[in-house]
């Protein structure tokens, strides 16, 4: 019998520009014990499907048709009656581990709360529970952890605290929204591992909410693909990855960046070297009393040559965004840098703008990298303002209408302000304001991380054109290999603020010769594998 | 995209050209502004158009409530007319009132002369009165023009014409509003911005500064500058400014603070922008949201903070008047004389209202978010 039966839904918002449907006729089972992926790009509507259904629609969203919850119709069912559901029979995992949970109380209350609530444990036996569930989502030394605070746990526990409390009342069912997008590969591979495990033993149906097709084929027994509020195809996950039906399908299978970057030829001149970059960052208040340094990045050499692309590969903390912004020195840092021959190491910031036009950086984030407040044309040309201050309106709009033709938008897209674009569109506009000035290097900080795989793809196409037509060198950073892999002749490794691995980009990928690096080539590449292996490699403990 | 081949020639459109598009679409907000403009107009050019000062005294007018119809209203010439012969020595018969005049008869023992139309020529509301004095000397018929004053709004406890005075106060008002507006947003976002911007050392003295004057009792400051350089409207200005950016300033700082993590900043410093220029294009203009807001609650925050004065004896002086010196004088007669409090709250009110539309309409012109 199915335990979640979504029919016919349709989700609209009610917007100042009108009516907007997000979700236009969805329909979906989940059978007991089975694991069910939703997979599409942002604004498919597939998380708002799940959100309708559990009625968290925001304020202006309206849902109609039908979703039954075993015998029950759950879709606009009273508040009352959906909170004795939601987090005792069916469970939420959210994406932001950051921010699911409360700042302020210990994980012992925030997981008992619903014991006692949805139970009606006493306070000593949700106590016990919460230990062993605690013990079950192997969080080590469960007692102390218990006690803590979700700031002094790192992204993986937290994710695994939640896990724990979705699991708290034993559901029938756990709606998972991109539970590991926020997290490093190998946390990645390990909380699905868990998950994965736990459903084997619990029964409980999973539906999994994911961008990532990866994960979709490691994970899921069934998938739903969805595009602009409509399912296009569906079916058992062996069949529509071998054999998709949808167009739609067989380009998201095909989005995985491919190509790969030739090394530029031996006598390429050197442009910008790092020998031995240290940051180091204070931490604690050092009120009479000697801060201790936390050091990010630890001697890290770097020679970029001209049309070279250096890919930096690590994981979160691993002081790879840190380390591009020393070699721009807008992170002071010990160790030597030189541009084109010029010592950067002791110029002043004043001397430092000079050089500025041709070192350039883009940003990971979009949405945050462009000024809310200017429009497109005079992000674009803000580096005109300061590098060619003799240079007229007029002649501003042309060079701004000049740049955003020369990465793919339209000059006359320049009055408008950065909201109105998307996210791929932004990416482009933030490249635009790198290039305006003709660069010879740039550092882009995970410029394709935000963005969904077939943007990506076109993205890095961009990148790639601009580099042989410029003849620009790249400092690419990315935690993803798949992207690094695709754009990157040179790559490091970095872990905790070292070079663990470096060379050309074929030699990493085909022979990894660390461990740490091994690791993440399985966690990235063979999920499914390390799924499988992690089952019967760690045996559940009996709590 | 489609409807954009036109614009595509056009120069490129700054955050405040797209603002004031936005505001004409604004149906409140622009009525806010028409009202304002309209006020100020009134303000500035509407006294010396007005029959009367707004300092001239009509004695006979003391409290009278406002009219659309000319004063002395009928009724009153009579009487008015009696008393003006009062001490003359004759004895008034009959006074007939035609119209806008009136012809008194008067009699008396002695003969009479005929520089007895001074007597009626002293009051305000009589003029050009002339004497007819009969053959045998003892009786006379004096006819005199009855004078016609307007008093739509009534008068003060003084007779003075309120509408004159509600003027000159709106004038006096809405200068100190603006101009202290502005000196305290000036200081404040400057100040605010810097601290924040800066960080560090400089921004904890700065800050520590400011909570320093916070301590000061803020009245008593304003006392104090109004002493040492005696009584000025300019120097009033300043002075409630001066006291008033404190709030601004912590506001501004905040939200520099966190604009100042934000990736766009960033993204500025390493296009090699320098200070002032991020603060300038980047800071400030991500402030201004609530920078207006705050400056729409400013505003009739200093009106009142002059009346205030002013009622210590320390602001604005007689004959000069503000509406909350307009206002605390109609609270006093609110009793006997209950226009004297509305007009001029009534002009506070409009005002204020006009002020916080535009200030909610400035707010969402200037974010390009809002549609």
């Amino acid at each position: 019998m199915a335990v979640l039966k979504v029919e016919n839904v349709t989700v609209t918002f009610d917007t100042p520009d009108g009516v907007i449907d997000a979700v236009s006729g969805v329909s979906m089972t989940v059978e007991r014990g089975e694991t069910v992926a939703i997979v599409g790009e942002s604004g498919s509507g597939k998380s708002q499907v799940m959100m309708a259904a559990m009625g968290l629609l925001a304020i202006n969203g309206r849902a109609e048709g039908s979703v039954r919850f075993g015998e029950d119709e759950i879709l606009n069912a009273p508040a009352r009656r959906m909170n004795l559901i939601r987090g005792s029979r069916i469970a939420m995992i959210f994406q932001e581990p950051m921010t699911s949970l409360d700042p302020l109380y210990t994980i012992e209350s925030q997981l008992t709360a619903p014991l006692r609530a949805h139970a009606g444990l006493s306070r000593a036996k949700a106590r016990a529970r919460a230990l062993e569930l605690l013990d079950l989502v192997r969080i080590p030394e469960p007692a102390r952890r218990l006690k803590a605070y979700p700031h002094e746990l790192s992204g993986g526990q937290r994710q695994r605290v939640m896990i724990a409390m979705a699991l708290s009342n034993s559901p029938d069912l756990i709606i998972a929204d991109e539970p590991t997008t926020a997290l490093d590969v190998t946390i990645q591979a390990e909380i699905l591992a868990l998950l994965a495990e736990l459903q084997a033993r619990l029964e409980t149906a999973i539906l999994f909410i994911t961008h990532d097709l990866g994960l979709v084929k490691a994970f899921a027994d069934r998938v739903y693909v969805m595009r602009a509020g409509r399912v296009v195809e569906e079916g058992p996950t062996t069949r529509v990855f071998e054999a998709p039906r949808s167009e739609y399908t067989r380009m998201l299978l095909d989005a995985e960046p491919d190509g790969a970057k030739h090394p530029p030829s031996d006598d390429a001149p050197l442009l910008l070297e790092a020998k031995g970059v240290r940051v180091t960052f204070p931490v604690g208040d050092g009120f009479l009393r000697r801060p201790r340094r936390f050091t990010a990045v630890d001697g890290v050499d770097v020679a970029l040559r001209r049309g070279q692309t250096i890919g930096v590969v690590g994981e979160s903390g691993s002081g790879k965004s840190t380390l591009g912004r020393a070699l721009l020195r807008l992170q002071p840092s010990e160790g030597r840098i030189t541009y084109a021959g010029r010592d950067l190491s002791d110029r002043t910031p004043a001397e430092m703008t000079q050089l500025r036009r041709e070192l350039q950086l883009v940003f990971q984030d979009p949405y945050g990298s462009l000024s809310p407040r200017m429009t497109v044309g005079e992000i674009v040309t803000e580096g005109l303002l300061i590098h060619e201050p003799q240079t007229g309106r007029r002649a501003r709009a042309v060079r701004a209408a000049e740049a955003l033709e020369a990465v793919g938008l339209s000059a006359v897209m320049r009055n408008r302000f950065p909201h109105e674009f998307s996210g791929g569109q932004r990416q482009r506009i933030a490249i635009a304001r790198a290039m305006v000035l003709s660069p010879s290097v740039v550092v882009l900080d995970e410029p394709t991380s935000a963005l969904d795989r077939s943007v990506q793809k076109q993205v890095i196409r961009l990148l790639r054109d601009l580099q042989t037509r410029l003849a620009l060198s790249y400092v690419f950073i990315s935690h993803d290999l798949a992207v690094i892999r695709a754009v990157a002749d040179h790559v490091l490794v970095m872990k905790d603020g070292r070079v663990v691995e470096e060379g050309a980009t074929s030699a990493v990928f085909n022979a990894p010769q660390t461990a740490y690096t091994r690791d993440l080539m399985r966690a990235a590449f063979d999920l499914s594998s390390l799924l499988k292996s992690d089952e019967t490699a760690a045996p559940v403990r009996e709590a | 995209m489609t409807d954009t081949v036109v614009a595509g020639t056009a120069d490129g459109r700054s955050l405040w050209a797209t603002a004031i598009l936005r505001l004409r679409r604004n149906r409140a907000a622009v009525a806010s502004l028409v009202v304002i403009v309209v006020l100020a107009l009134a303000a500035m050019a509407g006294p010396p158009l007005l029959p009367h000062g707004y300092s001239d005294v009509y004695r006979e007018f003391v409290r009278v409530s406002p009219s659309l119809r000319p004063y002395p209203m009928a009724d009153q010439i009579e009487p008015a007319a009696a008393a003006t012969l009062r001490r003359a020595h004759v004895e008034v018969t009959d006074i007939v009132v035609s119209g806008r005049e009136v012809s008194i008869k008067v009699n008396s023992d002695r003969e009479i002369d005929p520089r007895l139309a001074r007597y009626v020529d002293r009051s305000d509301i009589f003029s050009g009165a002339r004497v007819e004095v009969s053959d045998d000397g003892r009786s006379a018929v004096i006819t005199a023009d009855v004078v016609s004053l307007y008093f739509v709004m009534g008068t003060d406890a003084n007779g003075r014409d309120l509408l004159a005075r509600i003027l000159v106060s709106l004038r006096i008002s809405m200068l100190i509003g603006v101009l202290a507006t502005v000196v305290a947003l000036t200081i404040g976002v400057i100040y605010g911005a810097t601290a924040g911007f800066i960080g560090g050392r400089l921004d904890a003295v700065m800050m520590r500064f400011v909570d320093v004057l916070y301590a000061l009792p803020y009245i008593f400051f304003v006392i104090l500058l109004v002493v040492f350089f005696g009584q000025n409207l300019v120097l009033m200005f300043l002075a409630v400014g001066a006291v008033e950016w404190l709030d601004m300033a912590r506001i501004v700082r905040g939200q520099t603070l966190s604009l100042r993590r934000r990736e766009f900043v960033q993204a500025a410093e390493a296009l090699g922008a320098s200070s002032l220029a991020l603060i300038r294009r980047h800071i400030i203009p991500n402030t201004l949201g609530t920078v207006v807001i705050y400056m729409t609650l400013l505003v009739p925050k200093v009106i009142l903070l002059e009346s205030f004065l002013s009622f210590l004896g320390l602001g604005v002086q007689e004959p000069l008047s503000s509406l909350g010196v307009l206002i605390a004088d109609g609270a006093n007669n609110m009793r006997s004389a209950g226009y004297m409090l509305f007009w001029p709250a009534a002009a506070m009110v409009v005002l204020l209202f006009a002020l916080n539309f535009l200030g909610d309409g400035l707010r969402d012109a200037l974010d390009p978010k809002d549609r």
